[in-house]
């Protein structure tokens, strides 16, 4: 990447989450895809929570720790016993099997589903990884060859960016609407409009990790939005 | 033979966790619980979004510690993070103004923390708490004016140009260079 283009600048105030959502999602783009820069964010960061260490100390309410460990332990497999070697038994197959004949068509079954949902998974993955371990999702329009769009999520999963280009700016009456789509069900990501080069950047807020979604959608929506899409879909994948 | 995890450094603690190990998460909260909530409390100024901020995080940790970069960032430097990314995306989301925040850099503290570090790690913090100190003297007075804003309130760049009725791009160099000098003062 030329140093043209580098965020070098930025790189302090984002450390620090001082940037506006559309300069935010800017650098998140430049840094999916820049090592040099994500290497000097890193080193912001630390310098950030170097800060931190000499916080005046407030204690947390006693019981917190408390709330915490009975949720964690709410869930099933939480193991109690720590084991620091061998940890894992071998598994005796056929014997478990012998024991368990009635599971075995449902088991097999699932085995077959778990491989083929694991092969298209490492096909999207090999598509959409990149350097930065950031995922990749490729929006695009059937109606215009220019019109694109990407979706850069975080490598935990949890957040993600948005980034279109050659839309046509819309009418103060009209907005885009992004629609995150999971199991036939439509959320909204939020409303946007492009700038006169038809040009957006910006921060998808999501009520769960933005991973959890597989499809995305961008329609055409009143200026208020809409709680389901009603317009025609210009991008999606 | 069982682990005592409170001898164990912070990323074995989260390979642990990855294991389900409920134990290390217990301890990992030890060492940072307290961190987390004051960073948290501080940005928010309400203790029960402090409460939810840090059990949010934690959550995050038992869940996601296979996501931990080790090359990228250590351990505290993830945890704290995540902590002022999740305060700061609740005061933007909820549309709250913090009010401004009378702690100043002064009020740092520089005593040793009772928290679930060894010993050795435990005077490595108050050295490096004592370096952040003479870091910060050293920075000039607007840029530790801006930096406690950002730092402590949360307040995006032009939040601090509205506190201080300074032109916007004031405000950006005067981050910059006070991070700038930081950043070569207190990196090993």
């Amino acid at each position: 990447m030329s140093s043209e283009t580098h965020v070098t600048e930025q790189l302090a105030a984002y450390a620090l989450n001082l940037l506006a959502d559309d300069e935010a999602a800017q650098v998140a783009a430049h840094l999916a895809t820049c090592a040099a820069c994500q290497a000097e964010l890193d080193a912001y960061q630390e310098v950030t929570s170097l800060l931190t260490l000499a916080t005046p100390t407030v204690l947390p309410p006693a019981n917190l720790k408390t709330r915490l460990m009975q949720e964690i332990k709410a869930n099933d497999d939480v193991q109690e016993t720590a084991v620091p070697t061998n940890p894992r038994q071998p598994i005796n197959w056929r014997g478990w099997f012998r024991k368990r004949p009635l599971w075995q068509p449902a088991l097999a079954l699932a085995l077959i589903i778990l491989l083929i949902s694991n092969f298209q998974l490492r096909q999207q993955l090999d598509d959409t990884r990149t350097p930065a371990n950031f995922g990749t999702i490729t929006l695009s329009s059937e109606t215009s060859a220019e019109a694109t769009g990407l979706i850069i999520i975080s490598g935990d999963g949890e957040y993600g960016t948005l980034v279109v280009q050659n839309l046509p700016q819309l009418p103060e009456t009209q907005a885009y609407q992004l629609w995150l789509i999971k199991d036939g069900q439509r959320t909204s990501g939020g409303l946007f409009n492009v700038s006169e080069d038809g040009y957006l950047a910006r921060i998808i807020y999501s009520p769960e990790p933005l991973a959890h979604y597989p499809n995305f959608g961008i329609t055409i929506e009143p200026a208020e939005g809409s709680p389901g899409p009603t317009g025609n879909k210009v991008l999606g994948n | 033979m069982s682990v005592d995890y409170r001898t164990v450094e912070d990323q074995t603690l989260l390979a642990h966790i990855i294991n389900r190990r409920a134990e290390a998460l217990s301890v990992l909260y030890d060492r940072y619980g307290r961190l987390l909530y004051s960073v948290a409390y501080h940005l928010v100024g309400n203790q029960q979004l402090a409460e939810e901020i840090t059990l949010d995080v934690f959550r995050r940790v038992w869940d996601k510690a296979a996501s931990y970069r080790a090359d990228r960032a250590s351990v505290r430097t993830w945890l704290t993070s995540m902590t002022r990314n999740r305060a700061i995306d609740m005061l933007r989301r909820e549309g709250v103004r913090p009010e401004h925040n009378s702690i100043s850099w002064a009020d740092l503290t520089i005593e040793p923390s009772a928290d679930g570090h060894s010993p050795e790690t435990a005077v490595a913090h108050q050295m490096q708490k004592q370096r952040i100190h003479a870091a910060l003297a050293e920075l000039p007075e607007e840029q530790q004016e801006v930096l406690l804003l950002a730092f402590f309130n949360g307040y995006s760049h032009s939040q601090i140009a509205d506190q201080l009725e300074m032109p916007l791009g004031t405000v950006k160099t005067r981050i910059r260079l006070g991070m700038q000098k930081l950043k070569l003062v207190l990196q090993p």
